[in-house]
This record gives C-alpha cells, structure tokens and sequence, in this order.
C-alpha cells in the first residue's frame, strides 16, 4: 500500500472541511437555522464560511507543501488546477461574505459554491497526484503569473454562473401578482444574485484579458508566435468575447437584467469547454493540462 | 454598440466551432469527411475546417476592428468631456432621472452651511454655480481614473488590432531542422511562410547565413527519460566573408534575437543510425537505428567465429544523455541464455563501446559512432511585437484603472420666500452603486438632523 503524501492529506482534510461546511450552509437553508446579520450577529451562523476559510486555507497549504517538494510552482496538470479553482472558489467567496452582509442571508450561495468545490476536489482525487519532472516548455517564470491569473478568473467565472443560475432559478419560482409583479423581498433577493454577478465578472473579466494577453507574451517566447489559434487560445479568446458582450451590455443598461444572465449561462458553457472539454480532449498546445 | 456586442458574440461562437472542428489536420479531417458524408465538401467550401483563414472569419475580424476603432473614438470625446467640463443640471433635469434622485428638506437657512455638510458627508468636492443667491447648482465626480480606465482599454485594443494588422503584411515564419556545424539562409529553409501571399506581402528576409554550432538534450537526472532541456549553440555569419556576425545559444523559453528576427527551440531530429565500425575498415555501417526499433536486440553475424548482438540503451553521464549499443559477442558459439533478458557466460564478459575511441574485443577493433541528431530552429520576422505588448500594457493598466468607480452627482440647492431650502440630488455609477448610495443616505441623515 502507497503511504498518502502530505499534500494527499492535506487535500482529505479540505475535502472534509468543504464536506462540513456545505451541510452547515444547507441547514441554514433548508431548515432555516439561524444565520448571521440577522437582527444581532450570530457568531456560529458564521460557521460555514468559517469551515469554507479553513478548507481554502488547507488547499493553500497543500500548493505550499507540494511546490515545496516539487522544487517548482506546482500549478501544471489537470489535477492541481483542479485544487487551485477549489480554492479561487472558496478564497473568492469567504472574500465576498466578508465584505457584504447581504450575502449572509443567501446561504444557497454558499451550498451552491461548496457543492462545485466539493465535486472538483474530489475529481482531483482521481487524478494521478504524483509530481512529474516539467517539460521543457514549462520550465519558466510566465508559468507562475499566466497560470494563477487564468486559474482565478476561471474561479471568478463560475461563481458569476452561480449567481446568474440563481437569479433564474429565483425568478421562475417566484409567486407573482394577478398583473405579473414580483415582491419586494423577491425584487431584493434576484439584486443581491445579480449584484453577486456582477461583482465576479467585474474582475473575471480583466483577470482573463490580462491573463491570456500575458499567455501571448510567453507563447512568443517559448513557440515562437503570440498567437497559434490553438483551441485552448480560441476558446479562450471566446469565453472572453462572450463574457465581453456581457460587461458592456451590463455597464451600458442596454440589456435587461433575464438576457444578462443567460449570457452568463452561455459564458458557463464555453468555460467549460475551454476548461475541461479542450483538456480532456488532450489536443493542441495546451495538451499537457490533460491530466 | 449593438454592432459591436453582436460581433462580440458571433467571433465567440465562431472560435467555439473552430476550436471543436478540426482545422488543417488530416489525420481529423479524414474521420470527418466520413462522419460527415455527403455534407463533407459544403462544409469544407465554407471554410469549416480552415475557419480561423477563412475569408467570413476574416471579414468579421475587420468589421470588428472597424466596429471597435469607430466606435472608441465615437465616444472618446463625449467622455472626454465629461471629465474635463463641469456640466450642471437644473431641477427638470434633475427630476428627470427615473430613479437614483431624492429631495430632502433642510431646516437650516444658510446655503453655505448645507453644502459644507453636504461635502463632509459624501466625501465630495462640488463645483458650484450661482443662479441666485438662494439658487445653487452643484456638481462634482469622483473616481475619473475609472473613467479614464475603459478609453484606455479601447486604444489598447485597437493598438492591437492595427499591430496585427501591420503583422499580417510583414511577418515570415520558417521552421529547418539543421545538423550541427552546418549553414542555411533563411530563404532556403524547410518550412517559410510570409503572412500573406507574395504580391501583397512587404516584408523583407535578412540576407546573412546562419550556423548551427552545437545541439544538446539535457535529462533530468531522477528522471532519465525526460527531457529537461533543449539548447542550440548558431552563429549568424556575414555571406560574403563568412565571418561570423554574432553568436549565442537558443533553449525551449529562451529565443535568441538578431537583427530583427528571432529564434526558437523548435524539435530535434535523428539523422542518421548507430555505426558500428569493425576492424576500422571497412567503416561500413552495421546497422541503423530504425532496425532496432520495436525489436530487443539484433544479431549479426560478422564471420563463422563472431556473432555480435547489439542492443540499444541510454545512460546519463554529467546529467546528458548519451545514446549507446550495448555489444554482446558469441565467439565459437560459447554464450547462452538468450531472452528477452540477456545472461551471458561469465567469462565471455561484454563490452560497451562507447564515444569514439576504438575498443579492442576478443581480437576485433570495435567502434562505436554516435547518432547524429539535428536541431529543428523555428524563426520568425515580426515587426509588430512591440506594439503588440505596448498594446498588453495599455490594456492591463486601463482594466485595473477602471475597476475604480466613477460617481456622478449633481444638486439643486434652492431657497423659497419662507428660506426654507430644499436639496434635490441626482447620481449616477456604473459601479459600486450601493457604496455610493450609503453614503447619500448618510448625506441625507446630516442634512436633516441640521438644525434651523
């Protein structure tokens, strides 16, 4: 039997903790437990993004203890990008709920977030988690800026489908008057979702510009072209397009708040091809994300 | 702007339908053509397969650099103006906004004292313009970097189309695969393309010769079949004298650069097989490496008393990797054992030969002659890089300034016959709308708690 690594635990613990903190998050949303803000703080109506901050903390660990071992910036295949959009994620989130309250009172956020990290890191589980020496073409410092930046706009990416979901979801099983009005309370909770949005795509998409425009700087250096139309390159180049057409419609007010979703939606789409379909399939440049 | 965001969608699903479709791969578009039957040759006539040259592809990257440029400079000057002029609005104006606007009575009867508190509040400087002595306008913005930061963005974003713009009227790419001590010109290389066809291609190939000087392949030393480094030693010589111009060394990550173009580690290639020279004469080749390939060992038999049998493997000396035969003999028939795994008779030992230097064995001179493995040096002509990372830059400093929010708000200051004043506000944020709310709502509060 092969003894687990450090890295191997450290990744089981995250697991656990993300595990924790998405039944706490789903007892405050389906049986209504007590949440924080509400009237007075509820320091324990914390404790799921409390477990979420321990989870991403731990996965922060385990780059730390994994590069350390590797002797380079562990970020190169598909299994440790996996643990790096976990722990964007849950990083991301914990940052979101300390700076809003509202987002307190939506804890199906919160479920909704775990439940992606949780299905990622155990996906990463199944992954050969064994450092391997680096190819040639990665041996290089763009390595350590290009992949983070892409790797947290990805983050930032899903979690605005999370919110667009949401609003949808929200908006099509709200009880609506005789003349097809929404409540108040309804009203507030699809701006809080939409406003949760757009504060993920607002750096999302700046992020991803930077970090393709900085992935043409090193393409040039190491094959020789910035640009190769390489799927993994075209696609995204079209995620960003898309996510694009959302900014400025979204800035501009010239779209309502259904369709802005809904390109989110088709945002969600194209990512996942750039992300795991274009990986999975193993072709072009970028082949060495496989696995 | 409608142009340009349906743009903006048609060039992403376009990449999607280039990036799932095979483009110029044969070995693809081979399945394909048989997946898709009849619909084969319309699909390919649309250009589905070479769609990121296709002329429809092309067509939209023109119209949205002509959409793009067009338009930044339609509404650079209006935004321009917003931040560079005070614009002040009246009370209809102010009224007018649908929301984002209150009206707040305020008990005291000094318009000084309300704009004070107002300022303090909000954190604002306003400009103000007297109608009338009980009659102010107010305006004031904050955050114009964030303003600033879109019109930077979009001069970054046309630098960058009107670079590769240039690119595609002057850039050549070529790719040769070279020996060492060997010599090329750029015009003689394997692989040259120019961005466009001849007649509309204005670049120009450098006359001086290039030398290949040394490849080497570095191993991980735990790691013995992977490859940490490729390095390739060239000079640049001038033609006409054949001195050399320049000279440096070229690794994957690490391109080098002459005169405008500049090189890449591209592949390698073996040129020839493993020699095996005998009795130094004849120095025939015994065998090449495509013979051993698939198969554990060869056997040759060199005279009725010597039976060789060669065997290819690697070994690491210094952290390089060198290729090598292993050489087993059988002389007068003593060695037994043969299998996959090799169990030789003690005492007819082996031998391995290796590098260049003769070995004598059992009476025969062997010598071992290394492979010769070429360099593949991909190399490209591009005016435009420069422009194009001044491009990267603008766009990074121009997103990260417009993450600052930029807030508008304008104020009607108005006293009636009783002085009694009323404070009409408007505002208006692309983002951070609910910061900039708090603190109207803080603004609010003061001025109504301003006694009279």
């Amino acid at each position: 039997m092969v003894p687990l690594q450090q890295y191997e635990v450290g990744v089981w613990t995250a697991l656990i903790f993300t595990g924790i903190s998405l039944l706490l998050g789903l007892l405050q949303w389906v049986k209504n437990f007590p949440r924080h803000g509400e009237g007075k703080p509820i320091y324990w109506g914390k404790l799921p993004v409390a477990f979420m901050a321990v989870s991403a903390g731990q996965l922060l660990m385990v780059y730390i203890v994994r590069s350390n071992l590797a002797g380079f910036f562990a970020l190169t295949n598909m299994y440790e990008s996996l643990l790096a959009v976990a722990l964007g994620m849950q990083g991301v989130c914990v940052f979101l709920f300390t700076l809003e309250k509202r987002y307190w009172q939506h804890p199906i956020l919160l479920v909704l977030v775990q439940s992606m990290a949780l299905g990622y890191l155990y996906w990463a589980m199944s992954l050969n988690s064994a450092i391997e020496p680096l190819q040639p073409s990665l041996v290089s410092y763009w390595r350590a800026i290009h992949v983070p930046i892409i790797m947290l706009s990805y983050s930032l990416l899903f979690l605005s489908a999370i919110g667009a979901g949401l609003y949808l979801w929200q908006l099509k099983t709200a009880k609506k008057t005789e003349a097809g009005l929404i409540s108040e309370t309804t009203q507030t909770t699809l701006d809080v979702y939409d406003n949760w949005t757009f504060a993920c795509v607002q750096w999302a998409f700046p992020l991803l510009t930077i970090g393709i425009a900085l992935g043409a700087v090193w393409a040039n250096e190491a094959w020789g072209t910035y640009w190769n139309w390489d799927p993994k390159e075209a696609m995204a180049l079209a995620t960003l397009l898309i996510f694009g057409a959302y900014w400025h419609l979204r800035l501009q007010e010239r779209a309502s708040k259904v369709a802005l979703q809904w390109i989110v939606i088709l945002g969600l789409a194209v990512l996942l091809i750039t992300y795991f379909g274009i990986n999975l399939m193993g072709v072009g440049l970028h082949s060495y994300g496989r696995f | 702007m409608e142009l340009a965001i349906v743009l903006l969608i048609t060039l992403g699903l376009a990449c999607v339908m280039g990036s799932l479709l095979p483009q110029e791969n044969v070995v693809a578009l081979d399945r394909i053509q048989y997946q898709f039957g009849d619909f084969y040759p319309y699909a390919k006539a649309m250009g589905w397969f070479t769609l990121f040259s296709s002329p429809w592809f092309i067509g939209l990257e023109a119209l949205f650099f002509a959409s793009v440029s067009l338009g930044s400079f339609h509404w650079l000057k209006p935004a321009y103006k917003q931040i560079t002029q005070t614009v002040f609005l009246s009370k209809p104006n102010i009224e007018a906004f649908t929301k984002h606007k209150l009206n707040i009575p305020i008990k005291t009867q000094s318009l000084p004292h309300a704009l004070a508190t107002l300022e303090q509040a909000l954190g604002f400087r306003f400009h103000v313009r007297e109608i009338s002595p009980s009659h102010w306008l107010l305006s004031a913005q904050k955050g114009w970097l964030g303003r600033v930061g879109p019109m930077v963005v979009h001069t970054g974003i046309v630098l960058l189309l009107a670079a590769c713009l240039v690119g595609a009227f002057t850039d050549f790419l070529g790719q040769h695969v070279e020996a060492p001590s060997q010599k090329f010109f750029l015009s003689e290389a394997a692989v040259l393309n120019t961005s466009t066809p001849s007649p509309w291609w204005f670049g120009k190939l450098p006359a001086w010769q290039v030398r290949i000087d040394d490849f080497t392949m570095r191993f991980y030393p735990k790691a013995p079949t992977k490859v940490e480094q490729y390095e390739t030693k060239l000079s640049i010589l001038d033609p006409a004298t054949g001195k050399p111009l320049a000279s440096g060394a070229l690794s994957v990550n690490h391109p080098f650069h002459y005169d405008g173009v500049s090189f890449y580690q591209a592949s390698y290639q073996q040129t020839s097989g493993h020699f095996i020279k005998l009795n130094n004469t004849p120095p025939e080749k015994l065998m090449a490496t495509e013979t051993l390939v698939g198969r554990p060992y060869v056997k040759k038999k060199v005279s009725s008393h010597l039976t060789l049998w060669f065997f290819p493997l690697s070994r690491l000396t210094d952290g390089v990797q060198r290729n090598q035969l292993q050489v087993f003999a059988q002389v007068n028939g003593v060695l037994k054992g043969f299998g996959q795994k090799v169990s030789l008779a003690q005492k007819e030992s082996t031998s391995l030969i290796e590098g260049d230097a003769p070995t004598q064995f059992k009476g025969f001179t062997l010598q071992y002659v290394k492979p010769e493995i070429a360099t593949g040096v991909q190399f490209k002509g591009a005016t435009e890089v420069e422009a194009i990372y001044l491009a990267f830059i603008l766009l990074t400093i121009g997103f990260l300034m417009s993450q600052i929010p930029h807030w508008q708000v304008w104020g009607v200051l108005e006293a009636d016959e009783k002085n009694h004043i009323q404070a009409s506000l408007a505002w208006r944020a692309k983002k951070q709308l609910p910061a900039l709310e708090k603190r109207l709502s803080q603004a609010v509060k003061a001025l109504e708690g301003l006694e009279s």
